[in-house]
């Protein structure tokens, strides 16, 4: 949360305000039926009025990643719909990293066998994906990584997005890591950069010594999260209607903290 | 179908649990605490009277009560024929009261009353009446990707109202 969000929550007037209780008697004293039947207000009225204001304004993919995230990473105990069920594919992380990255010759390639009965009997615990995405954005892949290898304690989460179109002139990717918190549903930002890598392989250490392999989709202007529940890494990737700005993603990541 | 009436223990918490949000949310777009006060007590009105008709189906109640909170804001703004209140109407009268309101919270509001009509209404609605961007969404009728393009724009907004006004939004 930044400064003026901060402020914003913070700003309470109702600390001052002179009736509170006042105002609770006097509406206890109304005789509501009575005065229901000599009350029309325009209320009806009013809403149509709100209505008719309310034209669309233009969309955003940052907004809609943002609420995509919100989503995810606020909203409880979500259970996958049935119409994404799958086929998901099972992969280690290193072979996932090793497909990704076009073979890298310092890591094993190694293939988890999963029957399709044990893959869906993990895959159906609850977990945290929305039964709706928003506005604008596409579900593009999910990927369920057994063995997974990305996080030493099973609680970081990494967003990350891949730009290639920026002012800059070359690829760049956000890494966004974060501890998501089971217990409470809060996900909270420990770090955050940018990174760029002319070889499209881009091997990250986080602060914990998690090895992240990822690769710059220079196709796709998506948004992946990562992260690992019960020893399994999933992944899925968002692709939003019209590729973000640096200034959107950073406002993202800005209402995210 | 029988006639549902709102119990007194049930109007009671409900007005514990939203006046604070209510008032805030009054008090930034109103600019007063008078108005704010009555606008709270005009919204608790209404939802005794309207509750038999309340459908917890079709709305939950966060947004059932701001909508109305909506409708009555509009009404009074209607009825002051203004929506920019003139400076004194957004002092307060009390000079008692005056010296223990924030500084800061009164320039919050001149800020969030520099907004067009539809940030102001999601501004408040996000951070003084604590919705959801999806609830704002279904009050103000846009999708929720709206609402975080309507927010990201009056925040962005709001950076440059305040820091001219010298209160600094920065880090």
């Amino acid at each position: 949360m930044n400064k003026l969000e901060k402020m914003l929550y913070e700003a309470d007037p109702s600390a001052n305000a002179p009736g509170k209780c006042a105002a609770l008697a006097r509406l206890e004293a109304v005789d509501i039926p009575r005065r229901k039947a000599g009350r029309l207000r325009p209320a009806l009225a009013a809403a149509c009025v709100c209505l008719l204001l309310a034209g669309a304004v233009g969309t955003g993919a940052a907004q809609a990643a943002f609420e995509y995230i919100r989503e995810v990473f606020f909203t409880k105990e979500v259970v996958v719909p049935e119409e994404i069920e799958g086929p998901f594919e099972f992969i280690s992380s290193a072979e996932a990293s090793a497909r990704q990255c076009g073979e890298i010759e310092s890591r094993q390639v190694k293939t988890v066998e999963m029957s399709p009965e044990e893959a869906k009997a993990k895959f159906s615990t609850p977990f945290m994906l929305p039964e709706i995405l928003p506005e604008g954005m596409y579900l593009d892949m999910i990927k369920v990584y057994a063995d997974s290898e990305y996080s030493h304690d099973g609680r970081n989460v990494f967003v990350y997005y891949s730009n290639d179109n920026n002012k800059y002139g070359y690829p760049m990717m956000l890494f966004i890591i974060a501890r998501l918190d089971w217990e409470y549903d809060t996900l909270n930002i420990t770090e955050f950069q940018w990174i760029t890598d002319e070889k499209n392989i881009t091997k990250y250490i986080t602060a914990d010594g998690t090895e992240v392999y990822s690769f710059l989709n220079r196709e796709d202007h998506q948004i992946k999260i990562s992260f690992v529940k019960d020893n399994f890494g999933y992944t899925f990737s968002l692709r939003p209607e019209e590729p973000l700005t640096d200034e959107e993603l950073i406002a993202m990541v800005d209402s995210m903290r | 179908m029988e006639r549902r009436i709102m119990p007194r223990e049930s109007l009671e918490a409900r007005y514990e649990q939203y006046y604070k949000r209510l008032y805030n949310y009054f008090y930034f777009r109103a600019g007063s605490h008078h108005d704010a006060e009555d606008l709270v007590e005009t919204v608790f009105e209404k939802v005794v009277e309207n509750y038999p008709a309340y459908d917890a189906g079709k709305a939950p109640f966060d947004v059932w009560i701001f909508t109305i909170a909506r409708n009555s804001l509009i009404d009074f703004t209607r009825k002051t024929q203004t929506a920019e209140l003139p400076e004194d109407a957004r002092a307060d009268s009390n000079p008692e009261r005056e010296v223990l309101e924030s500084e800061r919270d009164r320039a919050l509001a001149d800020a969030v009353a520099e907004l067009p009509e539809r940030e102001q209404s999601a501004l408040a609605m996000k951070y003084f009446a604590r919705l959801k961007n999806k609830e704002i969404a279904r009050i103000l009728g846009c999708s929720g990707v709206n609402t975080g393009v309507i927010l990201h724009r009056a925040l962005k907004k709001l950076r440059v109202i305040l820091t001219e006004k010298g209160v600094s939004p920065y880090e």
